[in-house]
């Protein structure tokens, strides 16, 4: 009797027989990569430029967007897109300054994937197309990820630029204990050098480290609060719409 | 903590194979994980053990991860050498170990010169054995 499956007749079943191997090869990112391309088309068509921030929590990545709306002044037609694990706090920041924000919770996820920056990409349009003359064109969509310096790294959203920063308190050995967010990123925004005075930090040392990373990465240092450096971050902007 | 969702999207392309290819049973799951792609291999592990008991498909999977040396290469003068990490194989430190693992080094021949990386960045889906 077989012993497989209990019938009389005696034969084998060879499970080996019915195996089979089949060669993939495929990128576990290739799914978020061609979503990612289809948001960098969409970020087009719209005439915008997307800028990807990555910090960890608390670097100043919403004060500093605060600040550059101030700044600009109307300068350029802005989009707020907004990361957060929970509430719509950033978000309300943004629209408080009266640009166009879209919050993205991730309810529980340490990243945003391209996948929901889609998402992001259609209701910003929907809300700019009412609140903007210009049938929803618009100059800069920022996206502000989820504060963490590690997963955002790993995932293309369809950003033009991806900028990545640090601020004082965190200390000037960040890019080389995080290095793939320095790898992967256009430029590195040294936050809250106002705070200079109070804490051990090496500018020196961060931009260092961080080139010796990745030699191609700008560095601005500036602060938001003092404004110091401001004008060099507002450079950078000018320069992608020039 | 994103090994978590990459393992969450992985098994949905494993479901998808074991349903186009009429399989009953994942065997075998064939990872390439490059050191340099951000992905921690322990974490990468855990979420698949923790995962692969929700489908009866791949509840029995094997998940074998294959770890590419990504390699430097000077483009002056061809002069390479394997990256490697001080944990991987103290013994057999590459001449850059001591300058950590991690960022452009220049060639130890052409100094001035800023050598390229290949490699290390990896995240494929191999290879799967399924029946």
């Amino acid at each position: 009797m077989c012993d497989s499956c209990g019938c009389q007749t005696g034969h084998h079943h060879d499970s080996e027989q019915d195996r089979k191997i089949v060669e993939i090869n495929r990128s576990l990112l290739a799914a978020n990569q061609e979503t990612a391309e289809k948001n960098q088309e969409h970020l087009d068509a719209l005439g915008a430029v997307g800028i990807n921030l990555i910090s960890s929590p608390g670097a100043g990545k919403t004060t500093l967007l605060e600040k550059t709306i101030e700044l600009l002044d109307g300068k350029y037609s802005l989009g707020v897109i907004e990361g957060d694990i929970e509430t719509e706090r950033d978000a309300d920041r943004i629209r408080a300054k009266g640009v166009p924000a879209v919050q993205l919770t991730t309810g529980g996820a340490c990243h945003l994937d391209a996948a929901l920056v889609h998402k992001g990409l259609h209701q910003i349009q929907h809300q700019l197309s009412h609140e903007t003359a210009d049938q929803g064109r618009v100059d800069f969509i920022f996206i502000e990820n989820v504060g963490n310096l590690v997963c955002p790294a790993t995932f293309y959203l369809g950003e033009h630029k991806r900028v990545v920063m640090v601020s004082v308190p965190e200390g000037s050995d960040k890019p080389s204990k995080y290095p793939k967010a320095f790898v992967g990123s256009d430029l590195f925004i040294i936050t809250k050098i106002d705070l200079l005075p109070y804490f051990d930090f090496s500018i020196d040392e961060a931009k260092e480290s961080a080139l010796t990373l990745n030699p191609n990465i700008e560095i601005i240092a500036l602060s938001a609060v003092s404004g110091e450096g401001m004008d060099e971050w507002i450079g950078f902007l000018d320069r992608l719409k020039g | 903590m994103h090994e978590l969702s990459l393992v969450q999207g992985m098994m949905g392309q494993l479901m998808d194979l074991a349903a186009r290819n009429s399989a009953n049973r994942i065997v075998r799951v064939v990872v390439e994980v490059g050191p340099f792609s951000g992905v921690v291999v322990d974490s990468f592990i855990f979420a698949f053990d923790a995962l692969k008991s929700e489908h009866r498909i791949t509840k029995n999977s094997v998940l074998e991860i294959e770890t590419p040396v990504p390699v430097m290469e000077c483009p002056e003068c061809g002069f390479s050498c394997e990256i490697k990490h001080h944990e991987q194989d103290e013994q057999e430190l590459s001449p850059f170990s001591a300058l950590g693992f991690w960022g452009a080094r220049t060639c130890p021949h052409c100094k001035d010169v800023t050598m390229i990386t290949k490699g290390g960045d990896e995240l494929l889906l191999k290879q799967v054995e399924m029946e």
